[in-house]
């Protein structure tokens, strides 16, 4: 049981962002994304996401008219938002933004009301409605032990692999740089369009990619500012 | 096998969705029809002093809001987590302002039952039951227009729309439970009236907004045509229980009953025929009506033009 100073800990209060300190963000490439759907099966094997619940999606989208038609896709998930509007909603105080800039949800609060859900501009999060498992029989111990990390009845959403980046940081790597301590979804994009790093630092990859490349966001005019920037297919003015 | 999904305007289905737990996803609406009409009930009652309504709302607020929306929940054993944050959360505040309408109007009722001599207690859990029924009642609107991400149900509507709503579906349950406990003639009239004039404001209202709505934005537009049913999604039966429900059988059709009996000031047995069946459509016109509501919200497509 966490006493009364902990759990002030666990809403940190914005203090506005030195350099010093570090904002975890992600750069998606437009360009190389082939909508492969292996960043969404890898995530869903890391974090042994049972069918339904889904922390990475690959949008399919077409847009223009004939013939300059195109067809692109957007890998969508949490956007780990500067103002995120479920830290707003939800009632319990189960979501929760990090100084480091994660957005995570504690399982263990989670009464399931899923107005987190409802007011994510991004549809970035799944209910886990029951217990289901790919191979509910013939599961490996891996598969036990993750499976087993989720409960029944609360919300599941990306959290940049927290895990891998905290125990990174504590063997002296570097998020983005060293697989270790990236998100999964990262390390196993097969056309290398996903980046991750510190947006706080601008010598950082994903600082000089969003800088050089003009990078944007999803949705800006809802105002959550969020921690994902898309680069164009095309090389913008 | 992952599907590569296609993405346009996505109508949340979270809530009053078909989701994977049966009955249980099923319970929001009933709670939020409850969590209108009970508050509603209170009022109508205390200001026409009919002590039967008093304890019917508070039986549907436990039972049909309490119950229901515990049933909803993922998790309802950490229902009082819920109260953790109400300086930013609608649901918080919605779920302090039931418990002290459930707490103030109890003790209010169980006292008056009792005639208790207590006046400053009564007195003070009148007061609070009434200020708390007021909030409870707008709350629900409040939580949905405060979304940004669905345009659909960003305004003032909403919260004005579900307060009209819960007045009126109190003043029917009122004027329903008249055929079974004495309720005076000049009370019904003066419900009745009332009823008249709500069913006109918020037939107004909604028709004016679902025009201002669809003239505002594209998903505001993607929402209208959902409700009107010229929507691919409305497929699941969208546009026919909105405008069939809702509005002919929800609003106009008891608009036109009461005319008759609002004409005709004496209630006959004729015209008070017609307030039972007014009344019950009344009722189902106001479920539909927060059903398609809800089911109406659209988010904008994730793609930029880039």
């Amino acid at each position: 049981m966490k006493n009364i100073l902990e759990r002030l800990e666990d809403f940190p209060v914005d203090t506005g962002e030195s350099k010093e300190m570090k904002h975890y963000g992600m750069v998606i490439d437009l360009k190389k994304c082939l909508g492969c759907q292996t960043c969404t099966v890898s995530c869903k094997v890391f974090h042994g996401l049972g069918p339904g619940t889904v922390r990475v999606r690959v949008v399919e989208e077409e847009q223009g008219e004939y013939p300059r038609v195109e067809r692109f896709y957007l890998p969508i998930r949490c956007m780990h938002c500067d103002e995120p509007e479920c830290l707003k909603a939800c009632p319990t105080g189960a979501t929760k933004k990090r100084p480091d800039g994660i957005v995570t949800v504690d399982q263990d609060e989670c009464m399931g009301c899923r107005y987190c859900a409802i007011v994510c501009p991004y549809q970035a999060r799944s209910f886990i409605a029951v217990e289901r498992r790919y191979f509910p029989e013939n599961g490996n111990t891996w598969e036990n032990e993750r499976y087993a990390e989720h409960q029944v009845g609360t919300m599941d959403k990306c959290d940049f692999c927290h895990e891998r980046i905290d125990d990174g940081v504590r063997r002296g790597l570097e998020p983005g740089k060293d697989p270790d301590a990236t998100p999964m979804c990262v390390i196993s994009c097969i056309g290398k369009a996903l980046y991750f790093g510190d947006l706080n630092d601008p010598e950082s990859k994903v600082s000089r990619l969003i800088r050089e490349r003009k990078g944007f966001r999803l949705k800006e005019e809802v105002g959550t500012r969020p921690s994902i920037y898309y680069l164009s297919r095309r090389v913008r003015p | 096998m992952i599907r590569t999904m296609r993405e346009g305007f996505i109508f949340q289905r979270d809530w009053a969705g078909r989701g994977e737990r049966g009955f249980r996803d099923q319970m929001l609406m009933p709670a939020i029809f409850f969590g209108a009409v009970s508050p509603g009930l209170y009022i109508s009652s205390l200001f026409t002093d009919f002590l039967p309504g008093l304890w019917a709302s508070l039986i549907m607020n436990i039972a049909g809001y309490g119950v229901t929306h515990l049933l909803y929940l993922g998790k309802m054993e950490r229902f009082w987590r819920g109260l953790l944050n109400i300086r930013h959360s609608w649901i918080s505040r919605g779920i302090l302002f039931n418990i002290l309408f459930t707490i103030s109007s109890s003790v209010f009722i169980i006292l008056k039952a009792l005639g208790a001599e207590w006046g400053g207690l009564i007195f003070l859990c009148k007061w609070v039951s009434l200020v708390s029924a007021l909030l409870f009642l707008a709350y629900p609107g409040f939580m949905l227009s405060f979304v940004k991400a669905i345009p659909f149900w960003r305004s003032a509507v909403e919260p004005t729309l579900f307060f009209l709503q819960g007045i009126m579906g109190g003043i029917a349950v009122q004027l329903l439970m008249g055929a079974a406990f004495s309720l005076e003639q000049q009370v019904s009239r003066m419900l009745l009236r009332i009823d008249f004039l709500l069913l006109i404001a918020v037939l107004v209202i909604m028709l004016s907004a679902l025009v201002i709505k669809s003239l505002h934005g594209d998903a505001e537009r993607v929402s209208v045509m959902y409700l009107l049913g010229i929507h691919p999604a409305t497929k699941d039966g969208g546009g026919a229980f909105f405008l069939v429900g809702a509005i002919s059988g929800g609003l106009l059709i008891p608009i036109a009953l009461l005319a008759v009996m609002v004409v005709f000031s004496e209630l006959s047995g004729i015209s008070k025929a017609l307030v039972y069946p007014a009344m019950m459509l009344q009722l189902v016109g106001i479920y539909l009506a927060k059903y398609g509501f809800i089911r109406a919200g659209a988010y904008t497509p994730p793609a930029p033009k880039v």
